[in-house]
């Protein structure tokens, strides 16, 4: 999975939404586009770490009726066109915890994802939930962020696999203005620390965004902009691939420069 | 036994800890640190103790309730903890102080809290004025509308009221809109929680901050019967005027500790606010409790008439004490603390905010049950002003 992250789009679909068929559909679509691996939110009443956009989403997703089994429907939906095309689930913990850790992890596995990342389950608390992935050869995706320390970078390092997560900034999800003006030199402290590949997300909409990013990062992801699209109907649907497209295009015009 | 001595990983037993997003471990690893050190420093505690003492107005009457005693059949003394008499009105002010006091510590400019019936929405605006600090609270836009006076009170003590629109409206999503505007705004802003809930050290702390209650009621009731109670009686939302008044007792094993939750309008979910009855295990706001939810994992909606026990989560230490035995957790629903409410009312001259009145209920099923010669304290955790037109609403409903 490491060279996969290199210079990659990783979008962001809610299962569930605005429809069941709509995020599959959705799904395929951007990575028709190009995107080298996809993050499929599971919906969660109370996504703390998530802005409005996201939060809105979950709840519709929920409204339809999702939940992990549905989750792991789109999974293997996914996996039948695109069998080897890398998805990581976005979670929280108290929906894996009341379908049961492990049966969890062997769901996933059996649905296809390549990847899980539970936002609220600091490595602390970890220690379950990492063996039952290892055991099942599923990759675990943590969080770094700005404020992350240098130990416990370690840490996180240490529990992730395939790629590390870093937040672009303190805050939630959602779209932001502009990239951090210290992003740059944040991830050159990571890479001197950690020789995971690193994807950042956060607060990135823009193909402009994606490109200044992956100057630093080997992959992007945007979700709450791809979301607020899928909103607007089927119409919205050239715009979801040009913005997969330009992000991508940015991003290896940002590798030339 | 002290629950501070079974305390690791920011636990008690099986229950707590941290579990929040990347961002917030920082500052929540500083909190802790801080507070810490903050423990051991005289110039701190000494800071605190004057504020409870001038500005509070500590220590709090027990007041023994002779009527209300003789009502229910006078098997039992009941005394009242009277925390309605603390400035702004409700237990909620002593957590307030400690904790603005932490952030002043901690250079922060900005407060933050989130409030659901509305009362430590006031303290902490109260004392974030009373220290010049800027001060935002976030309340849901139902809890806005049923306890409109502590809205408007906010406002009055300078602090911006931040309506909260999403889920149910009420006290969770109004704690999640915080720890949202926190993880944003980390470099300046102290988020003041309300309850001991939420991600360690939030729990430990704040019981802390509480335990005055517990402390001064333990040697009032001392001085008074020369006893300890045999019961303490207090209703649990999130359970800090409860885990306040029981911390000092713990080690007495013969006093009772009894928890009253939110019974709403039956057992049917989204219809009351009773964890231990209706939820089960889960980890919610950042920490491992009995929380109200459905078979997906998601948080379910509640229901209390009073705004302050409307929450889906329990505090940790609370679930661990039950866990262990040492404390009962019961309910009581809305037409109950109705009538509780209008009870101490008329016969103590007392209006109980309606969370108090689901204590006072209870201790009224107590305490005809209860041997001759009982001694109970509840905690009259706050005053009733703020719910004089829910509960004139739901009169004038009941007589129709």
């Amino acid at each position: 999975m490491l060279n996969q992250f290199k210079k990659s789009l990783i979008p962001f679909v809610m299962a569930g939404y605005p429809s069941f068929e709509e995020s599959l559909r959705y799904s395929i679509v951007l990575i028709e586009e190009g995107a080298t691996a996809l993050e499929v939110g599971v919906p969660y009443s109370d996504p703390l770490a998530d802005g409005p956009v996201i939060q809105h989403a979950a709840h519709v997703a929920l409204s339809n009726g999702t939940n992990l089994n549905t989750v792991f429907s789109l999974v293997r939906e996914i996996k039948k066109l695109h069998p080897n095309f890398p998805i990581i689930l976005f979670t929280y913990l108290n929906p894996i915890l009341r379908y049961g850790l492990k049966n969890y992890v062997r769901s996933a596995v059996q649905a296809g994802a390549d990847a899980t990342l539970c936002v609220d389950l600091p490595p602390e608390e970890a220690d379950a939930y990492v063996q039952f992935h290892r055991e099942v050869n599923l990759n675990t995706v943590f969080l770094a962020s700005p404020t992350t320390s240098p130990e416990r970078l370690k840490q996180i390092a240490l529990f992730s696999t395939s790629f590390l997560y870093y937040v672009s900034r303190p805050g939630v999800t959602g779209e932001a203005a502009q990239v951090s003006s210290t992003l740059a030199h944040e991830l050159s402290a990571i890479r001197a620390e950690v020789s995971l590949p690193v994807a950042v997300g956060f607060g990135i909409s823009t193909p402009e965004q994606a490109g200044t990013v992956s100057k630093y990062a080997d992959a992007v992801v945007i979700g709450s902009r791809f979301l607020s699209l899928m909103a607007l109907g089927h119409e919205a649907e050239p715009q979801i691939r040009a913005l997969a497209r330009n992000s991508i295009l940015a991003m290896n015009r940002g590798d030339q420069k | 036994m002290n629950s501070m001595h079974l305390m690791q990983k920011g636990r008690f037993g099986d229950f707590g800890g941290r579990f929040v997003p990347e961002t917030l471990m920082a500052p929540i690893l500083e909190l802790e640190s801080m507070y810490r050190e903050a423990q051991l420093d005289d110039a701190f505690q000494n800071e605190l103790s004057q504020i409870l003492k001038d500005f509070v107005g500590r220590e709090t009457p027990l007041d023994y309730a002779a009527r209300l005693s003789a009502l229910a059949g006078g098997n039992a003394r009941i005394y009242l903890k009277r925390e309605d008499l603390a400035h702004t009105g409700a237990h909620k002010i002593n957590n307030a102080v400690g904790q603005i006091l932490l952030a002043k510590r901690m250079g922060k400019t900005r407060i933050i809290a989130e409030t659901g019936a509305g009362q430590h929405g006031v303290a902490t605006a109260a004392v974030a004025a009373r220290f010049g600090l800027a001060c935002v609270v976030y309340m849901g836009e139902a809890d806005m509308q049923r306890q409109e006076p502590n809205v408007r009170r906010m406002r009055l003590l300078g602090a911006e009221v931040r309506k909260v629109t999403t889920g149910s409206r009420t006290l969770k999503d109004a704690v999640s809109e915080a720890m949202r505007d926190w993880v944003t705004n980390l470099q300046t802003t102290y988020y003041v929680l309300g309850s001991a809930l939420g991600p360690h050290p939030y729990p430990l702390m704040v019981r802390d901050f509480q335990s005055v209650i517990g402390r001064e009621a333990r040697a009032q009731i001392l001085a008074r019967e020369s006893r300890l109670p045999d019961e303490l009686i207090a209703c649990v939302g999130g359970g800090s005027n409860a885990i306040g008044l029981f911390h000092a007792f713990i080690d007495d094993r013969d006093v009772a500790m009894i928890g009253v939750e939110a019974g709403g309008q039956g057992f049917k979910p989204g219809q009351h606010a009773a964890r231990f009855h209706g939820g089960g295990l889960g980890v919610f706001q950042g920490t491992e409790t009995f929380v109200l939810q459905d078979n997906e994992g998601q948080i379910l909606q509640t229901h209390s008439i009073s705004a302050g026990l409307d929450y889906a989560a329990v505090g940790p230490e609370h679930a661990h004490l039950r866990q262990i035995g040492r404390a009962q957790y019961h309910s009581v629903g809305d037409a109950a603390a109705l009538e509780a409410f209008q009870i101490l009312s008329r016969t103590e001259g007392i209006l109980p905010a309606l969370e108090s009145a689901h204590a006072i209920a209870y201790a009224l099923i107590r305490a005809r049950e209860a041997k001759v010669g009982s001694i109970f304290i509840v905690n009259l955790s706050g005053r009733g002003d703020k719910d004089m037109d829910i509960v004139e609403a739901a009169l004038k409903g009941a007589s129709c």
